[in-house]
């Protein structure tokens, strides 16, 4: 996912001499070509988030359209104030790519997992926020990005991340897809965790039909499709990883409860800092957003 | 007429507008702003900063780091004419565009400061900027001592000169005082000079109430090669009220009550000059 997004960034380097790609001692192999190729769009901060961050929307003051990419947290909860006041007041048009967001960087600890993001970048004004669930859509969102003007937080998770769609799939701006039709329940994920959700669906399609929706733009919300699932199939579970105050589970109830859905309602994800150690499969586990604690889940609600 | 009479007439009338601002809106920062006010004199009115362009992709940019003292940015900008003087009477109040720290909604502000250590990072890419597109504008960030206490003042120093940013020009308000006491006191800055001197700077001090000194040394820095200039200009908190001057309890308040009849006496004005522009 991540070398999917910043290959997008190359080419944009490329094709228009006022994009910028910009890191804080985080460049990958991809930045490090424009750091050769094109040494004028080019710019390592070193590891100083909030200069580099204010930077950008100086740079972007003089129509310059920087794409930061480094580790989530340190950009986006480190200077957050940076990215509120100098960035989204004057509405400036800075992309921010946090990579490691979620819990992919595993046993690297709480301090290295983005977990808490989705919350602070949705509340910015002008900030729109997009949670990527596969390579191709983390392409896609990083064009769109790139097409709109204003300040965008996409949020990358690492590598690998299991593909759902073809070359024929069209990102939209604040529009989710169903990636599977269902009746019974929606399971509204943001993210590459939608495929736990998956084999939820697979696993139970005996007896329950599962409608999962990626909802890979979190502001804007897409509230009709979320309002439709309500009114099909009643019964909803949210599903991010990341904590459920203030991210998509928030978003999604916020939509819920002021349409006045009296719906079975139940928000997944983490409840504070990531616990333990593992690769990913185990973290998710041990966080209980796999596959099996999902599966219980919707169990309990159709009960 | 000499310059220096020039100077000082600019200097009188833009501390009266201060003042017939602060008489409307009975808060803000007013130490602050006549400490700094001098320096902007020389920026807009001593030929530094080409103040004709605003909207000119070329234009010079000023940026306020130390927000708080807008009230000084704000005069200037009335009476080159970026918008009616009369609009200074407005400070604070309901649905102005002269709050208590500039933002973008006014011409003339590059961004919207008052958190300190924003403006002088934010002032980094602008420069950053003319040098990739081989511009010949020259960007001009203004920051207070106690400022200097933010980390993120020094993440730019670093940047800045690292990458040759000599068409940037920062000059730092030394007045020695911050929000509730003496800078020193609280987390010593010292020694200025020598610390931007070892972050690979320029470094120019002056009195920041001496106009001829202020414009030889800002005419330099215009011309500075290779390094980033950093210019020290030694201020005295609420210059140009006797009762203001180097006194803490000024940082963010307005006279009030018998004070306004002394604020008169000091600027020589009558109390009818002080309620109109």
């Amino acid at each position: 996912m991540r070398n999917f997004s910043t290959n997008v960034v190359y080419d944009l380097v490329k094709k228009n001499k006022n994009v910028m790609a910009l890191t804080a001692d985080n460049r990958n192999d991809i930045y490090d070509k424009i750091r050769i190729e094109y040494p004028n769009q080019y710019i390592d901060y070193g590891i100083a988030e909030s200069n580099m961050i204010a930077s950008a929307a100086g740079l972007a003051s003089c129509g310059k359209i920087p794409f930061l990419y480094t580790i989530t947290n340190f950009m986006s909860m480190r200077a957050f104030e940076f990215i509120r006041n100098d960035v989204c007041v004057a509405n400036q048009n800075v992309k921010f790519l946090g990579r490691s967001s979620g819990i992919v960087s595993s046993s690297m600890g709480a301090t290295h997992q983005g977990t808490e993001e989705i919350a602070l970048m949705r509340c910015l004004e002008n900030m729109l926020v997009i949670t990527p669930a596969t390579p191709i859509e983390a392409r896609q969102a990083t064009y769109a990005a790139y097409k709109y003007n204003g300040p965008v937080y996409i949020r990358l998770e690492g590598f690998n991340e299991p593909e759902l769609y073809d070359e024929s799939y069209k990102f939209e701006i604040g529009k989710g897809t169903v990636i599977r039709e269902g009746m019974d329940i929606t399971i509204i994920s943001t993210g590459s965790i939608i495929n736990e959700a998956i084999k939820v669906a697979e696993n139970l399609k005996e007896k329950v039909s599962v409608r999962i929706i990626n909802l890979s733009t979190v502001k804007p919300i897409d509230t009709e499709l979320i309002l439709q699932a309500a009114s099909e199939t009643g019964n909803i579970i949210t599903l991010e990883e990341h904590t459920i105050y203030g991210g998509l589970g928030s978003a999604v109830s916020e939509v819920l409860s002021e349409n006045g859905c009296g719906i079975k309602f139940k928000r997944m994800g983490l409840r504070g800092f990531s616990k333990g150690c593992g690769n990913r499969d185990e973290m998710r586990e041990i966080n209980g957003i796999d596959c099996e604690s999902i599966t219980q889940m919707v169990k309990a609600l159709l009960k | 007429m000499n310059r220096e009479k020039f100077f000082n007439e600019v200097s009188r009338e833009l501390r009266i507008n201060i003042l017939q601002m602060f008489y409307q809106s009975k808060t803000g920062h007013l130490a602050p702003a006549l400490s700094c006010i001098d320096i902007f004199v020389v920026l807009y009115f001593g030929g530094i900063v080409n103040k004709d362009n605003i909207f000119n992709e070329n234009r010079d940019r000023v940026i306020l780091s130390k927000g708080h003292a807008c009230a000084a940015l704000y005069a200037v900008l009335a009476k080159i004419g970026y918008f009616p003087q009369k609009e200074l009477l407005t400070f604070y109040k309901k649905n102005t565009r002269l709050g208590g720290h500039p933002n973008v909604v006014l011409p003339g502000i590059e961004t919207a400061t008052g958190s300190l250590g924003h403006g002088i990072c934010f002032a980094t890419g602008v420069a950053k900027a003319a040098k990739i597109d081989k511009k010949d504008y020259k960007t001009y960030a203004i920051i207070g001592d106690g400022e200097m206490q933010e980390g993120s003042v020094w993440e730019a120093a670093m940047f800045a000169a690292n990458h040759h940013l000599d068409n940037l020009i920062v000059i730092l308000d030394r007045n020695g005082l911050q929000a509730s006491t003496e800078v020193n006191k609280i987390a010593n800055i010292e020694p200025v000079r020598e610390k931007w001197n070892a972050f690979g700077w320029n470094v120019e001090e002056v009195n920041g109430h001496n106009f001829e000194e202020l414009q030889v040394v800002l005419e330099r820095a215009k011309r500075g090669k290779q390094k980033p200039t950093f210019i020290i200009a030694n201020t005295i908190k609420g210059k140009g009220l006797s009762f203001v001057e180097n006194n803490p309890e000024w940082h963010s308040r307005a006279p009030k009550g018998e004070e306004w009849e002394q604020v008169c006496t000091e600027l020589g004005i009558t109390m009818r000059e002080l309620e109109s522009i």
